[in-house]
């Protein structure tokens, strides 16, 4: 049981960390006039544009 | 790939003005966005990871060329009243017109790729032939329909990377910036 204890206790802290670090990085997002959606609106935007563009690399 | 800076151009001229004049980046509702994502995959797979596009049979690229840039077509569409989706559709358009009077293919003609690599002989490019890894086919100008419309534009010289373009990919990467400014309008 200690061994159960101790794993649930590095979870919480783990996912604590990373709801931290997630919020700090959504601070700084709005911080620079940029939300979510926008950053999905660009994703979107991104993706269209590699599939409806058409340049031909050649590699070399 | 390269089209991306036009996206990251755009944003960082669109962030800047918000910046600049103290607004906010404005979000805009766009129709159909899940069908970018169903279209897209299947170019990432047969252009953008070698892994997974070197398993991809030469006869099957047209197909899925094709099918995912109408799909983007009808996206395009579905959203021609926003800023920078007509100029994006036309660009669209123009590539689609190119690559199915062409087979499937984007075509790229071996005096383009002359200009690029001019330290290589000429017969290193085989008419007939899959560019790379791209979308793009050798073809000879005189076998190429609607050769305007093809990539015809080679990269400037002092460019590392070396890759052609079409009137298509200028009016999309236009379109794209169009877009994101008018993220950073007042109104």
């Amino acid at each position: 049981m200690p061994v159960l204890r101790l794993l649930s206790r590095i979870m919480i802290e783990n996912s604590f960390e990373e709801k931290t670090m997630f919020t700090k990085l959504q601070s700084k997002l709005i911080a620079a006039n940029i939300n979510i959606r926008i950053v999905i609106l660009v994703v979107i935007l991104a993706l269209f544009v590699i599939g409806a563009g058409a340049p031909g690399a050649t590699g070399v | 790939m390269i089209l991306i800076l036009a996206v990251i151009a755009g944003l960082i001229a669109t962030i800047l003005r918000a910046m600049i004049s103290k607004r906010r980046l404005q979000h805009v509702s766009l129709r159909l966005e899940w069908l970018v994502l169903v279209a897209v995959i299947p170019q990432i797979l047969a252009f953008n990871l070698p892994v997974s596009a070197r398993l991809i049979p030469d006869h099957y690229i047209p197909y899925i060329t094709i099918s995912s840039m109408l799909l983007l077509l009808v996206f395009t569409l579905r959203n021609i009243s926003i800023h920078g989706f007509g100029i994006m559709t036309n660009g669209l358009a123009s590539n689609l017109v190119a690559v199915i009077s062409n087979g499937g293919w984007m075509p790229i003609s071996p005096n383009t790729l002359l200009k690029l690599h001019p330290e290589l002989p000429v017969e290193t490019w085989k008419i007939g032939e899959r560019l790379a890894l791209s979308k793009d086919r050798i073809l000879s100008q005189l076998d190429t329909h609607f050769s305007f419309l093809t990539d015809i534009f080679p990269a400037p010289n002092w460019s590392h990377y070396k890759f052609a373009f079409s009137v298509g990919d200028i009016l999309i990467s236009s379109g794209a910036i169009l877009f994101l400014w008018s993220l950073s309008r007042g109104d």
